[in-house]
């Protein structure tokens, strides 16, 4: 049996149940995506490579599997797509640039080994900003596969850098998509695209294999469609890597039987960065607001603390970035970048002084002191719009943005964070954020299908059939 | 340079890979053969991007007056000397 576009929007729980009761094969539900992926995903520029026959060979041996009773949990079977930062054995990683578009790896990045051996099915390779986006780019060109559309509005830009990840996810291309934060680039697509991302612990997801923008904040995490596919997907991809120097060592349990129970949460929000949103989303906002308060859970008001993330956070990327890309500056590669202010500020970047790195790392420990006494005063979560506006044109010149403050500061300190769809604003998702403390991701995750058991915006479906 | 907060005992370590960390890229005749062959969707050209931007000289200015703006709103912070990035050495 063919799955229906219904089964293609369920979750990864229920696709999972109706494969084991063979109500259709992995190569059915396969191949459905990937017509999906290959039609609707490069219909918004958000392909980068599809990967089908890979795909459907590998759906037919977790068939195989499946058929003897070889289980191997809820991912087996299950089709995603991954940001084309990560690397793939044997096919093309672009980082989303024509710089790297012919750079071919030899070996799977640590997430998709993960993935392949819990039999999840890679589907397609989704794109991407150039270099992860962190650089200044001001264009939604900024790709080798041009502007990623928004699935709710295809005038509307998909957000970045993670793009194509947040638009499978949306539309229902994939299962679920993989992608990296440095500093908003799971936050920005979940929000703009009406998706679950989230952002885990630093240090928790190896790094192996994906492109390096700023080694100090980038994270892998997963876009879904719901709360607990990400608590699903993460159980899976965290873990140790001794080649990852920023690795954290640690495991990470999915077990939500075990959660604490919502009214023992309490959630601090700054009431402040609810009024400063634009107007077309406050309404969303102050209604999630509402809603978060009538789940029971305490809240207490606070401040984001006085610090200058935005500044830290382009001295830290910067510096870190020129010296990653230094190779490309130098040779002049880095003029194919399609966006030209990119360009600039890597090589810009290059001059940064040392002393700005190291006294914005300085500044950075104390930022990141100040998150930490925010919990120890008695803080479980924080709650804030996931950006103070919905998507805006894809031909604008990006950079008009309102700042979305608590993007920086959680990326500096290191701390998980979910945006989770809370509404619209006209016809465009509007998002919200809890963020936690390092390595306290299950809350995170908790409170997240808490949301999701009280609202349905994360049931929504763009209007891309 | 140690940041501190993510520091943890060492869990169960996985087995050492021979590919480095952000490394391992190679382009074989025969990968690229097959990238020349196949085609990608990612080789289209990025669309253009909206109205031109001023000349190149001007657009790196602007990047480094950024870069500098950034430096100079970090200049009031005072930086106590627990701030200092540790290093330290373990017996080999």
């Amino acid at each position: 049996m063919i799955p229906s576009s219904d089964i293609l929007f369920s979750s990864i729980s229920e696709i999972s149940t109706r494969l084991r009761a063979k109500e259709f094969s992995a190569a059915e539900l396969t191949t459905a995506y990937c017509d999906r992926l290959e039609k609707i995903g490069a219909a918004h520029n958000a392909l980068a490579r599809p990967l089908r026959e890979s795909a459907i060979r590998k759906a037919k041996d977790v068939d195989d599997d499946l058929k003897r009773g070889r289980t191997r949990g809820l991912l087996q079977g299950i089709p995603y797509g991954a940001k084309d930062l990560l690397a793939v054995k044997g096919h093309p990683t672009t980082w989303g640039s024509k710089i790297f578009a012919a750079q071919v790896f030899t070996e799977d990045a640590q997430v998709i080994k993960r993935l392949d051996k819990a039999g999840a099915i890679l589907a397609g390779k989704l794109a991407m900003v150039e270099l992860a986006g962190g650089v200044g780019y001001r264009s939604a060109a900024a790709s080798l596969t041009g502007p990623a559309l928004n699935p709710w509005d295809r005038a509307r830009w998909a957000g970045g850098s993670s793009s194509g990840s947040g638009v499978a996810a949306a539309a229902g291309l994939v299962a679920f998509a993989l992608g990296s934060e440095t500093s908003g680039s799971i936050i920005t697509p979940a929000a703009y695209c009406g998706v679950t991302g989230f952002r885990p612990t630093y240090g928790l997801v190896s790094r192996r294999g994906a492109m390096s923008l700023a080694w100090t904040l980038d994270k892998i995490g997963p876009l879904c469609r719901s709360a607990e596919d990400c608590g699903i997907v993460l159980a899976v991809i965290a873990g140790g890597d001794a080649e990852d120097p920023g690795s954290a060592r640690r495991g990470f349990t999915y077990a939500p039987k075990f959660d604490r129970k919502v009214s023992d949460f309490t959630v601090g929000y700054a009431p402040a960065d609810f009024d400063s949103v634009a107007a077309d989303a406050r309404p969303a906002l102050q209604a999630a607001l509402a809603a978060v308060k009538g789940m029971g859970v305490k809240i207490k008001e606070i401040k984001i603390p006085d610090f200058p993330h935005g500044a830290l956070i382009q001295t830290i990327i910067g510096a870190e970035a020129a010296s990653i890309f230094e190779d490309i500056i130098r040779d002049g590669r880095v003029d194919q970048l399609a966006d030209r202010n990119q360009a600039a500020s890597l090589k810009a970047a290059l001059d940064i002084p040392s002393v700005d790195y190291l006294k914005a790392m300085r500044i950075r420990t104390l930022a990141r002191q100040a998150m930490r006494e925010i919990f120890y005063g008695g803080v479980d979560l924080i709650l804030t719009p996931s950006r103070g506006e919905p998507a805006g044109p894809v031909t604008d010149a990006l950079g008009g943005a309102r700042p979305a403050p608590w993007i920086p500061a959680g990326n500096l300190a290191g701390i998980p964070a979910i945006s989770l769809p809370c509404g619209f604003a006209g016809n465009l998702p509007v998002g919200i954020s809890f963020l936690g403390r390092a390595f306290f991701d299950n809350h995170v995750i908790a409170i997240g299908r808490a949301f999701q058991s009280v609202t349905d915006w994360h049931r929504r479906r763009p209007p891309v059939e | 340079m140690d940041y501190g907060l993510w520091r943890a005992a060492p869990l169960q370590r996985e087995p050492p890979n021979r590919v480095a960390y952000n490394g391992g890229m190679k382009i074989t005749r025969r990968a690229l053969g097959k990238i020349a062959a196949v085609g990608s969707i990612a080789a289209r050209p990025a669309v253009a991007q909206g109205p031109p931007a001023p000349d190149a000289d001007a657009v790196l200015a602007a990047a480094r007056g950024a870069y500098r703006a950034s430096s100079q709103s970090m200049a009031a912070v005072k930086l106590p000397r627990s701030t200092e990035p540790a290093t330290r050495f373990e017996a080999a």
